[in-house]
């Protein structure tokens, strides 16, 4: 039986996020518009975890994890939504440019940062290094595709911007979930606590979890596509399918993300529009948003505990690295990418300040490695993660008290 | 209407699924998830045992929710109730018939595996009595009281006096005789709410089955857990005291109308969210009837019933959002039902099991179609009110689990509930079929 504080503790948790009483306390204090009501639940996953007062702990923490393998998913579903037909043609040029440009220059700086990394922890094996590129990779692609918490201008430049930025910031979310899904596929831990590097074998599992997951999600849109408004027949589909869909992606050595995202992709790329079913994605985003925020503030492990001077160091370099990437180059990039529509769009605007922040995905992603890892490496990441990102946050909050744009 | 007229709206109208996609469909998914481990272990060389339970437990409960659908639909299109669907794929699925076959290594769900779904299962019970509370019309109820009445009152006394007397001359026992009697009286409120969900407007024929159903379960727990007490008294002298039997069936009902308060209370504060706000209050539910031992369905029904009376403006989106789970909640329930099957069981007792239900099948018609024609119900009504009272699932097998627990390592226990849980299986699988019949004969 599970264990009834886990759920006592979700259901408390589900419940104060829903009523109204933690709406008027989020309005009433501006610095929830900045953070999002995830910060908050993260926070509270620290304090329940492990690390903390250790309510959820051991093995009540492995109850819930179907929880948190349906909750991937979600996220994946969510994320591949975004691949309508639609939406897709209409990316202009510039975004493209700006898409490119972001994954290039951030693959590269991965690559040679997971490089330098290598010689300073001295990995046993050439998988490990794969591993952390991937992770690496998946922290520094896109940024926070929210626009609201950076003031808001009505007029049509920035409206133009903002659009660039949330389209910009969904695309490189799909980039992020396809590399990271790679790393996690082509170098894994073995049962015995070893990483393995076996590309082959990791690709051949990858194209075997597509194919599966390609099968389930064009069955279940065949299915979707006949329910019309038929919510109860779209909820069970729905559930079923991403149960489904988790269970084959852990089945296959995967985390859930690349499978729902190619679900989502599926439902996306329909040419019929499914309400019922958006109207579900939709109103349980901010649910799966914040139990993934939860879970992560219990898995992940600060910094403070290292035990290792060497892993201190490691994860030092690379929250570096990614700190500097997001101040200085993120901001040039787009700069330079966005130069032949400068004049359509407003730069100078504090939507411009939007590339600096970290993309929330970073924290699913590292989420999905941690779950998988027991190493504990992938639960340090995910606090570097974390504090990146409200690094990345206060320094754009401090920006805006200055009143400069991003650069 | 001209020809190309008609055969346009014949194609509009004929389903897009036919039988040949949905065996395709429900093949398929079985077969993948077959491939799936098969492929694992073969070409990565990781067994099975490796995988996170995580991954076994979310897959294994998305073949449960979408394969039960997929077998529903399927048997619907020969005329069945999805139920009977949902339960034939438990059956087939799970390792009653493969253990039955001597070759349990072939069920695609082993009993560990079963017992992993066992919280689900639980939930699922849960959100059927919240649904099965919320469909009960508190002004429907007093309308129809003399009807609901006669009908439960008439039924139980023909079906216990008939039964009893057929099950003294088997088991040469008035004792046995007796428990056998009074479960034998018991219906399925989940399978009357699955069959009522089923219809887009449910008719007043429906909800009085529903009605008389939900009244008449409550009156045998309560009745069979007296009898249980007598029974352990004569038999042993370890059974529970008199008072924690009293507690467990007035616990349930008073959780049930504790929890409507606060329930409503909650809900006027709660707008938005309601599928998680749906599935915790159930998770907590069930945590609270485990921690106090109170039974989950008679907890969830009260429950049910009270808060839509109490605040019926505040729970309606509650109960929206629960009808609108109810599909995938039933599949589970219906499958699990079927997973737990003992066919072997049903096999090796089939003389005595099939008489005990015809026969009880015969005092279920007597009883019901007397008490329908003297409440005064409409001659379609009176003639098919029967086959509403035949099914039996969740709170029969309840009973009979609550039976073995009671008796523990006794040969003659541990022989009458084999008996008692093949009945019940026979009128699962038969029941819901009689019922759907009735439901769309009686106007």
């Amino acid at each position: 039986m599970i264990d009834p504080l886990v759920w006592l503790a979700l259901g408390a948790v589900t419940l104060v996020a829903g009523s109204r009483s933690m709406e008027r306390v989020s309005r009433r204090f501006p610095i929830t518009r900045l953070l999002g009501g995830g910060w908050m639940l993260l926070a509270l996953g620290v304090i329940v975890g492990p690390h903390a007062l250790g309510v959820l702990s051991g093995e009540r923490l492995h109850q819930v994890q179907p929880i948190l393998v349906i909750l991937l998913t979600w996220t994946g579903v969510i994320v591949g939504l975004q691949c309508r037909r639609a939406l897709v043609r209409a990316i202009p040029s510039a975004l493209w440019r700006w898409m490119g440009m972001d994954f290039a220059v951030c693959l590269l700086l991965s690559v040679v940062a997971a490089g330098i990394v290598a010689r300073i922890w001295r990995p046993e094996s050439d998988a490990a290094q794969v591993l952390l590129t991937g992770t690496i990779a998946a922290m520094a692609i896109g940024w926070n595709p929210e626009t609201r918490g950076l003031g808001i201008r009505s007029d049509a430049p920035a409206k133009r911007l903002a659009i660039l930025v949330q389209g910009g910031a969904g695309g490189l979310a799909i980039v992020a979930v396809m590399i990271a899904s790679l790393a996690l596929q082509c170098a894994y831990e073995t049962p015995q606590g070893g990483v393995v590097f076996a590309p082959l074998g990791g690709l051949l599992t990858l194209a075997m979890e597509i194919g599966a997951v390609a099968v389930v999600s064009l069955g279940a849109h065949e299915i979707l596509r006949d329910t019309r408004e038929d919510d109860a027949r779209t909820s069970l589909i729905v559930i079923g399918a991403l149960c489904l869909l988790s269970g084959i992606a852990v089945t296959f050595g995967g985390s859930g993300l690349l499978a729902g995202m190619i679900f989502g992709a599926t439902l996306g790329m329909s040419s019929r529009r499914m309400r019922g079913l958006e109207g579900i994605i939709s109103s349980a985003e901010p649910v799966v948003a914040s139990g993934c925020f939860f879970f992560a503030g219990m898995t992940l492990e600060l910094p403070l505990a290292l035990d290792s001077a060497t892993t201190a160091l490691t994860i030092g370099a690379i929250a570096l690295m990614l700190a500097t990437t997001r101040r200085v180059l993120k901001p040039l990039i787009m700069k330079i990418a966005l130069a032949p529509v400068a004049a359509s769009i407003a730069l100078d605007s504090p939507i411009a300040r939007a590339p600096i922040r970290q993309a929330p995905l970073t924290i699913v992603i590292l989420l999905a490695f941690a779950i998988q890892d027991s190493s504990g490496i992938a639960d340090q990441l995910l606090a570097v993660a974390v504090l990146i990102s409200l690094f990345s946050i206060a320094l754009t909050g401090f920006l805006s008290g200055q009143g400069s744009p991003a650069t | 209407m001209t020809p190309l007229t008609q055969a346009l709206t014949r194609r509009h109208l004929r389903p897009r699924f036919g039988a040949t996609f949905l065996a395709i469909a429900l093949a398929a998914l079985v077969a993948l998830v077959v491939i799936g481990r098969e492929l694992r272990g073969t070409v990565i060389g990781i067994p099975l045992s490796d995988i996170p339970a995580a991954g076994e437990t979310t897959l294994l409960l998305g073949l449960v929710i979408l394969g039960s659908w997929l077998a529903g639909r399927l048997v619907r299109k020969v005329g069945l109730p999805p139920i009977t669907g949902q339960l034939m794929f438990g059956m087939l699925v799970g390792p009653g018939l493969w253990t039955w076959l001597r070759r349990p290594d072939l069920a695609l769900i082993n009993p560990v595996q079963l017992a992993d779904l066992h919280g689900a299962e639980l939930l699922a019970v849960v959100m059927i009595g919240l649904v099965a509370g919320s469909e009960i019309d508190g002004a429907f109820v007093r309308q129809r009281i003399r009807a609901i009445v006669s009908l439960a009152i008439g039924q139980v006394f023909v079906v216990t006096i008939t039964v009893g007397i057929l099950a003294f001359f088997l088991l040469g026992s008035i004792a046995q005789a007796i428990i056998v009697a009074v479960l034998s009286a018991t219906c399925s409120s989940a399978v009357s709410v699955a069959l009522l969900r089923e219809m887009r407007h449910p008719t007043e024929f429906a909800r009085l089955l529903l009605a008389t159903t939900v009244t008449k379960d409550l009156l045998l727990v309560l009745a069979f857990s007296i009898v249980l007490f007598c029974v352990a008294a004569e038999a042993s002298s370890t059974h529970q005291p008199w008072y924690w039997i009293v507690l467990h069936l007035v616990g349930s009902v008073g959780l049930g109308v504790a929890l409507a308060f606060p329930l409503g209370i909650a809900l006027r504060r709660i707008e938005r969210r309601m599928t998680a706000v749906v599935l915790v209050a159930a998770i907590l539910i069930v945590i609270i009837c485990q921690t106090t031992a109170t039974a989950p369905l008679i907890t969830a029904l009260t429950l049910g019933y009270f808060a839509r009376s109490l605040a019926p403006a505040a729970t309606a989106s509650f109960f929206a959002t629960a009808r609108r789970l109810f599909l995938p909640v039933c599949c589970v329930f219906f499958f699990a039902a079927g997973a737990h099957i003992d066919l072997a069981s049903l096999i090796a007792n089939w003389g005595i099991v099939l008489t005990l239900c015809a026969v009880r099948l015969v005092a279920v018609w007597a009883g019901a179609t007397g008490a329908a024609r003297g409440a005064g119900l409409s001659p379609a009504a009176a003639r098919w009110a029967w086959a509403g009272f035949v099914p039996q699932a969740g709170i029969s097998l309840a009973l009979a689990a609550q039976f073995t627990a009671e008796f523990p390592n006794q040969a003659w226990a541990t022989s009458l509930a084999t008996i008692l849980i093949a009945c019940i299986t026979t009128n699962e699988l038969v029941g819901p079929v009689l019922m759907r019949l009735a439901l769309r004969r009686v106007p």
